[in-house]
C-alpha cells in the first residue's frame, strides 16, 4: 500500500492549502481539498482513505457531513478540525463516529500527522486481515474442504450453494466426524457474511450453568465472580455467523431462551436491560435426529421447526462409495507432503480392504486410518497388511459381521455388554432392562 | 519592511518548514481570499445578520491566528459565535467591525508591500 488519498475539507482556503501543504510533506500522500460539504460527499466515490473535516462549512455542518460520510461508507475514518472549543459538540462528534476532534491550534498539523500515521497502520493492518481472510475463503471453497465426486455429494454443494445464497437458517445433520463444522465454515466463508467473523459454540463441551452467559454475555455484577462487561457470542458474531454445534444438546430450559433469541432478534445480556440487535446468521449441527429427539420430549418443538431452515444431511462415508479411495489418496498425500515423505500409492488389495469397511468414525476415522497406514508402510505402496482399523466396535458392527439367529443376536448382545461393564451383571441387566436371572442363566449354561 | 508589522509570520514558516516559496504562495492565498470573507461578513453586520458574521468571523480565525494578528486575537474569538455577537450590542459591534476590517486590510497592504505580492 503505497499512496493514501486524504480528503482535506475547509472552507479557509488559506488553512486549507496550508494543511493540503504540511500533508503533503509525506509522498504516499495524495490530499484532495474541498471547500465545502456538498463537494466532499460528491467526491466520496474515490473512497479516501482518511477525511479531515472543517466543522463549520458554509452549506453543511460538520456533523452533517459525518453522518453522511458514515452512511455511505461507515468505515472511513473522519478527523474533525474545528475553532470551536467546545467540549459537548466534540463529544457529539465523537459519538456520531470521528476519529477524533482537533481546535485548531498551533499543535493542529502535528496532530493530524500523527492521527494519519495511526490510521494508515491501522488500514494496513485491516488490509492485511481481508487478505487473511479471503485466503481463508479460498481454503473453503467447497472442492477444497469436502472431498468427493459421489452424487451425494455433488447434491450436498448444490444445496450447500442455496445456503451461501441466502440468509436462511442451515441445519446440519450427520454422524461424527461426517464434517458438518466444515459444512458450516464453507457456507460462512462463500457467503456475503464472510468478512464478518465465525463463531461457533460446541454446545455439548460448554457446561450448562455457563452457555447462558457464553451465549448472550453479561454485565458486571449479573452475578459472583462477574467482574468485567462480556460480550456474548452472539454479539461477537454481529452481522457474522454464529455455528452451534451439538444443538442435540442443549438443555430444555436453554432452548427456551435460544428460541426467544431467535423469534425476537434480540437479547439481553445477563443482570442488563440494554437490548442488543441480533444480527448474525444461524447454522446448527448434530449427530441427532432432532425430529425423534422432539418426539421423546428431548428437544422443544417450537424451536426444532424454528431452527429447520434448510436441512442438510451428511452422508456416512460408507454410503460415499469411491469417495473413500478418493479422501483416502488425498489424506495420503498431504500427510506425506506435511512429513517430507515421498508420496505412497494403494494396491488393490489394501482399497479393496478400505472400500469393504464400514467407518463408524466417518471421514475423522479414514483419515487416522490412512496416516496410520503411510507410517506402517514400506518403500512406496500401501498394502492391505499395512491397513488395520480401529478396536472400537460398535454394536451394529459386531452384529452384522455375520448373519445369526435372534437367540444368537441376544446372546452376543449381553456378552458385549458384560464385556464393557466388567461382568457386572446387575448393570448389564438393568442396562438392557432384562431379569438379572437370564444373565445367570445364560452364564450358568455357558451359552455367553 | 513596515515598523508598526501588524504580523508575525514565525508561526507560518515553522508551520511550512521554512519553505519560503509556499510561505509566499500561501500569503498570496490569504491576500485573494481574505477580502472576500470580510465582505460577506461586512454584508451580515449591513444585514443584521449574527448569524453569518459570526461564520465568516470563524471561517477567518484560524488564519489570522497563523499570521498571529495580535490586535484581532480577541475581537475574533469575542464574535466567532452567534450567541456572543448577540450579547456584544451594537455599539461594541460597530467598532469590533470598523477595526477588523482597518487591521485585515492593513495587514494585506503590509504583506503586499513585504512579499511583493
Amino acid at each position: 500500500m503505497n499512496n493514501f488519498k486524504i480528503f482535506v475539507v475547509e472552507d479557509d482556503p488559506f488553512y486549507g492549502e496550508m494543511l493540503k501543504y504540511h500533508i503533503s510533506l509525506n509522498p504516499d500522500y495524495i490530499v484532495e481539498k474541498f471547500e465545502t460539504g456538498h463537494e466532499c460527499l460528491n467526491n466520496l466515490y474515490k473512497n479516501p482513505d482518511v477525511i479531515s473535516l472543517d466543522y463549520s462549512l458554509p452549506d453543511l455542518s460538520g456533523l452533517e457531513v459525518l453522518k453522511r460520510v458514515k452512511d455511505l461508507n461507515s468505515e472511513i475514518p473522519v478527523i474533525i478540525v474545528s475553532g470551536q472549543e467546545d467540549v459537548s459538540t466534540a463529544v457529539k462528534l465523537l459519538k456520531e463516529g470521528a476519529y477524533d476532534y482537533f481546535v485548531k491550534d498551533d499543535e493542529t498539523k502535528d496532530r493530524i500527522w500523527n492521527a494519519l500515521k495511526n490510521i494508515r497502520e491501522q488500514v494496513k493492518l485491516k488490509q492485511q486481515i481481508d487478505d487473511l481472510k479471503e485466503e481463508i475463503g479460498k481454503k473453503y471453497v467447497f472442492n477444497n474442504i469436502i472431498k468427493g465426486n459421489s452424487k451425494e455429494i455433488k447434491a450436498i454443494f448444490n444445496i450447500m450453494q442455496k445456503a451461501v445464497d441466502t440468509n436462511i437458517t442451515v441445519s446440519i445433520y450427520g454422524e461424527t466426524g461426517t464434517g458438518k463444522d466444515l459444512v458450516a465454515k464453507a457456507i460462512h466463508y462463500n457467503s456475503l457474511r464472510s468478512k464478518f467473523p465465525f463463531i461457533p459454540i460446541n454446545v455439548a463441551a460448554i457446561p450448562k450453568d455457563l452457555i447462558e452467559s457464553e451465549m448472550f454475555g453479561y454485565e458486571k455484577g449479573a452475578f459472583t465472580g462477574a467482574n468485567t462487561r462480556k460480550i456474548g457470542k452472539f454479539e461477537e458474531a454481529g452481522k457474522g455467523t454464529i455455528f452451534l454445534d451439538e444443538i442435540g444438546e442443549m438443555d430444555v430450559n436453554m432452548q427456551a431462551k435460544l428460541l426467544r433469541v431467535l423469534q425476537e432478534r434480540e437479547l439481553t445480556r445477563i443482570g442488563g436491560h440494554a437490548v442488543v440487535k441480533v444480527t448474525a446468521r444461524l447454522i446448527v449441527a448434530t449427530h441427532r435426529d432432532l425430529a425423534e429427539e422432539v418426539k421423546a420430549g428431548n428437544f422443544r418443538q417450537d424451536l426444532y421447526y424454528r431452527l429447520l431452515g434448510l436441512p442438510i444431511t451428511l452422508p456416512p462415508l460408507n454410503e460415499r462409495g469411491n469417495d473413500i479411495l478418493l479422501l483416502a489418496k488425498y489424506f495420503m498425500d498431504a500427510f506425506c507432503d506435511e512429513n517430507n515423505l515421498a508420496r505412497k500409492t494403494l494396491n488393490p488389495l489394501a482399497q479393496d480392504k478400505l472400500l469393504s469397511y464400514s467407518y463408524p468414525g466417518n471421514v475423522r476415522e479414514l483419515k487416522a486410518v490412512i496416516e496410520l497406514a503411510v507410517v506402517m508402510s514400506n518403500g512406496e505402496v500401501i498394502d492391505d497388511t499395512d491397513i488395520s482399523f480401529s478396536n472400537i466396535k460398535n454394536v451394529s458392527d459386531f452384529l452384522l459381521d455375520e448373519e445369526d439367529t435372534l437367540t444368537g443376536y441376544t446372546r452376543k448382545i449381553i456378552a458385549h455388554y458384560l464385556d464393557k461393564y466388567d461382568d457386572n451383571i446387575l448393570k448389564v441387566a438393568k442396562k438392557l432392562d432384562i431379569g438379572k436371572s437370564t444373565i445367570y442363566r445364560l452364564k450358568k449354561n455357558n451359552e455367553i | 519592511m513596515p515598523d508598526n508589522k501588524l504580523y508575525d509570520l514565525k508561526k507560518l514558516y515553522e508551520m511550512l518548514g521554512d519553505d519560503d516559496e509556499e510561505v509566499k504562495n500561501l500569503l498570496n492565498v490569504f491576500v485573494t481570499t481574505t477580502p472576500v470573507s470580510l465582505q460577506s461578513m461586512n454584508e451580515g453586520y449591513e444585514e443584521d445578520d449574527a448569524k453569518k458574521i459570526a461564520t465568516y468571523a470563524h471561517k477567518m480565525k484560524a488564519s489570522l491566528a497563523i499570521l498571529d494578528i495580535d490586535s484581532l486575537h480577541d475581537i475574533v474569538r469575542k464574535i466567532d459565535k452567534q450567541e456572543k455577537v448577540e450579547d456584544i450590542g451594537q455599539e461594541e459591534l460597530d467598532q469590533i467591525i470598523a477595526t477588523m476590517n482597518q487591521v485585515i486590510n492593513d495587514v494585506i497592504d503590509q504583506l503586499t508591500d513585504e512579499y511583493h505580492l
